[in-house]
């Protein structure tokens, strides 16, 4: 049985738009998983409906063996991490609080109402700290720190979660190449030194092909390519991304800039 | 393409709407029947009055300082009180925050019915109902001000940034962690100014308030000029003119000091 | 199974701000208890008298009040209307003149600064209580003192939004060799309109509702109807009257919400 199957899982916004159609997936735990494919083919709301934040209208979504449905969405985020483009950290909040935002699932709200943590959390807390190389940082406001060090507060506050799954929506889209660089390194030794399913969104191919052990490409909305990096080659990153053969294979950067 | 001529002006609407601007005031001058040439006479009037303001009698300055400190504690209380009524209320009224459709639109309408009823007619009916004194005072600016900073709240909780609340989302936080944790460390700063301007507020309503009853300097005036002693109510308006504007001074500057 | 509980700071303890912002208001509270004779009691004994109000409230309305109503209500949106409208064209110039940047000598700054804050500093009702001693009952007292105190409101606030205003369009006209009235209108007030369509709607607001009660001291509107059928006991008039404002008081509430996302999506065009 595979940690995270997807079974004839759609989505269909108020609106009519279909933006994800007959989508089946199985994901073994432990996995690095790249999603690639032009903006609007529904790789944020595929990971979005995984941790049920823009819940699938049909199919079937199974992680851990349990089948998320209307009540159990809160449990099963307890242990799903995610990672956001815009990072999403309160800024008032020093780096330490924004960390543990990561185990308010397991709390009440009593003691979450006076900003209240267990000795545990916080040893919780350093462990991932230290993990994302910002211990230094731990009580600084979080506005304070640059782009990159946001993001890995961000994955830091995922990590304290103890997640077996991290869902990462662009988080390089909005850092330059370096940042870009560390938070793909840290995500991909997560990933292998602690057995942590990571399935993320990128633009840039080239990074997929590097970092990834599977790759899943979309396209408005259907699932057209699922395979190892070797397999997409470059007449298939045209069918994906609806360039044609000759502007992929002389100049791979320009299959980037697709935002 | 673009076109090689200039395209249309769009219509300018302005004159038109100050027109109808300047014809409904004209409307409402007929119909109010208000001639501004009584001003013109009762100019001579008004500064006939005014000087028997001009010798202020400050003989029973102990005791109206007492009211004007009993005004100032009654607007304290009213704004604290109010300050907690909001906060329970305005995240039902958050759309981000809400817990179901139903308990929005309580919440909305019973702040909107909070901010409706003018406080006079709360104070009076308080009055009417505890008798003479400052308490009723306090209940109605209580009643009367959540409704407004229960609005406030809840508009600036709504303009947080969404992501701020999805983070929590995904990490399995419930309805007041998010509160806890994104709503209130992002609009702290808002708050505080709108809690400083409502208690600006409160201090002016309170002394009003007095007029019917309800306790405080407001009472002293109103019964000062029942029996026209001019000189004692130029000392009460004196006093109350210095509170305000000390008043309103701190409250610029605690503003100042939090930007 | 009681494992320690810490706040997220270094020393783990709550920051100092945080205390005294809790215990400060607290302390305060429980020293001025007497001050506003704030007892448990006295709430609790009134609960059955105010329930008992709120029964009497529920009568047939008084039908033969409905014109009188009509006449009054009406009487207070046009007071409202006039004196905002009054005041919004005096307080243009005064605010230009209260603004820091844009006042022509800083004697003119602030004695303009300091009679707007001292008209402000009174409450409309006490305006009124002048104004009512000086011309008579009637609306136009009413709409003076209004009218007033809005002068000092909007007066303080287009003048603070010309300080705040961005410097850079201000700079881009003065290099073309513009005078200063032309920069004002050029580049200051423009930068300004959202905000002040925001400011006008809420000083409406605020103005509908101290018209309202404007008619205590017989500056007309609804307001002397409102006290007297209070002290008569006339519960079947309070109930329309109350219920007359809140319509009133909503039905601008939603008015000025969609104007408001109109107005400042930019169907405001003034050139």
């Amino acid at each position: 049985m595979a940690y995270i199957s997807l079974r004839e899982v759609c989505k269909v916004y108020p609106n009519g738009y279909c933006a994800l159609k007959n989508i089946n997936l199985d994901i073994e735990a432990g996995q690095f998983i790249a999603v690639l494919g032009p903006s609007g083919a529904g790789k944020s709301t595929l990971l979005r409906a995984m941790n049920a934040l823009d819940p699938a209208t049909q199919g079937e979504i199974t992680i851990d063996g349990v089948t998320l449905n209307k009540k159990n969405y809160r449990k099963i985020r307890a242990h799903v991490g995610m990672v956001f483009q815009q990072f999403n950290l309160v800024d008032r909040l020093n780096v330490m609080t924004n960390v543990l935002v990561g185990r308010l699932a397991e709390h009440s709200w009593l003691s979450s109402l006076f900003y209240l943590f267990p000795k545990m959390d916080y040893q919780i807390a350093e462990a991932a700290l230290r993990e994302v190389d910002l211990l230094d940082k731990a009580w600084s406001r979080a506005d304070k720190l640059s782009g990159g060090q946001q993001q890995r507060v961000g994955i830091a506050r995922a990590l304290a979660q103890q997640p077996k799954l991290i869902l990462a929506d662009e988080p390089i889209a909005s850092l330059d190449p370096k940042a870009s660089e560390e938070v793909l390194k840290l995500l991909r030794k997560i990933c292998s030194e602690k057995g942590i399913t990571i399935i993320i969104n990128l633009h840039q191919v080239e990074y997929a092909k590097q970092y990834a052990d599977r790759i899943i490409a979309l396209n408005a909305g259907w699932l057209v390519f699922d395979g190892s990096p070797e397999q997409l080659t470059a007449a298939k990153q045209a069918e994906i991304y609806g360039t044609t053969y000759e502007e992929t294979s002389h100049e791979p950067e320009l299959v980037l800039a697709h935002t | 393409m673009s076109t090689n001529t200039l395209p249309t002006k769009p219509k300018n609407l302005f004159p038109v709407w100050l027109s109808v601007v300047l014809a409904l005031l004209w409307l409402i001058i007929w119909d109010l029947g208000v001639d501004f040439k009584d001003l013109l006479y009762g100019i001579e009037d008004m500064t006939e009055y005014f000087s028997r303001y001009g010798t202020p009698n400050f003989s029973n300055i102990s005791s109206y300082l007492y009211l004007m400190v009993q005004t100032l504690v009654t607007a304290f209380w009213g704004t604290t009180l109010a300050f907690i009524i909001a906060a329970v209320v305005a995240p039902y009224a958050a759309r981000p925050l809400t817990p179901n459709a139903v308990a929005y639109r309580v919440a909305r309408e019973l702040l909107n019915f909070m901010r409706a009823m003018p406080d006079l007619l709360l104070a009076l009916i308080f009055v009417s109902s505890m008798g003479l004194g400052p308490l009723p005072g306090v209940l109605a600016l209580s009643v009367h001000t959540a409704g407004f900073l229960g609005k406030f709240f809840a508009e600036n909780m709504e303009r947080v940034p969404a992501g701020k609340y999805e983070a929590l989302s995904a990490v399995g936080a419930g309805f007041t962690q998010k509160i806890v944790f994104a709503a209130w460390p992002s609009m702290l700063r808002e708050a505080v100014g709108n809690t400083l301007y409502i208690f600006d507020r409160n201090v002016r309503m309170a002394a009003v308030l007095g007029l019917v009853g309800a306790g405080g300097i407001g009472l002293e005036l109103h019964d000062a000029l029942r029996l026209f002693k001019y000189n004692q109510a130029s000392a009460l308006i004196i006093i109350i003119l210095i509170t305000i504007v000390v008043i309103d001074n701190l409250s610029s500057w605690i503003r100042k000091v939090l930007n | 199974m009681n494992p320690s509980w810490y706040w997220p700071t270094p020393n783990g303890k709550p920051p100092l701000t945080a205390v005294l912002s809790v215990v400060l208001p607290i302390a305060v509270l429980v020293l001025t208890a007497s001050t506003v004779d704030m007892s448990t009691n006295k709430v609790f004994y009134a609960l059955p008298r105010m329930l008992d109000f709120t029964q009497h409230l529920w009568v047939m309305p008084d039908w033969h009040y409905l014109p009188q109503l009509g006449k009054k209500m009406l009487e207070t949106v046009e007071m409202t209307l006039l004196a905002t409208a009054l005041a919004v064209m005096i307080s243009m110039p005064l605010g230009i003149l209260a603004a820091k940047n844009a006042s022509p000598n800083p004697w003119i700054f602030r004695m303009t600064r300091d009679l707007l804050s001292f008209i402000r500093a009174l409450p409309e009702l006490v305006w009124a209580l002048v104004f009512v001693s000086a011309l008579g009952l009637g609306p136009l007292p009413g709409i003076m003192a209004l009218a007033l105190v809005t002068v000092g409101f909007m007066g303080k606030f287009i003048a603070e939004s010309i300080e705040v205003v961005d410097f850079k369009a201000i700079e881009g006209l003065e290099s073309t060799g513009c005078t200063k009235f032309q920069s004002i209108l050029y580049a200051m007030l423009p930068q300004a309109v959202p905000d002040f369509i925001g400011s006008l709607l809420y000083i409406l607001d605020h103005n509908l509702r101290a018209a309202s009660i404007l008619g205590l001291v017989g500056a007309g509107g609804i307001g002397y109807d409102m006290v007297m059928s209070m002290r008569l006991f006339n519960y079947e008039r309070i109930g329309m009257i109350a219920l007359s404002i809140y319509a009133l008081v909503t039905l601008l509430d939603r008015l000025s919400d969609v104007f408001r996302q109109k107005a400042i999506g930019g169907i405001l065009n003034v050139h």
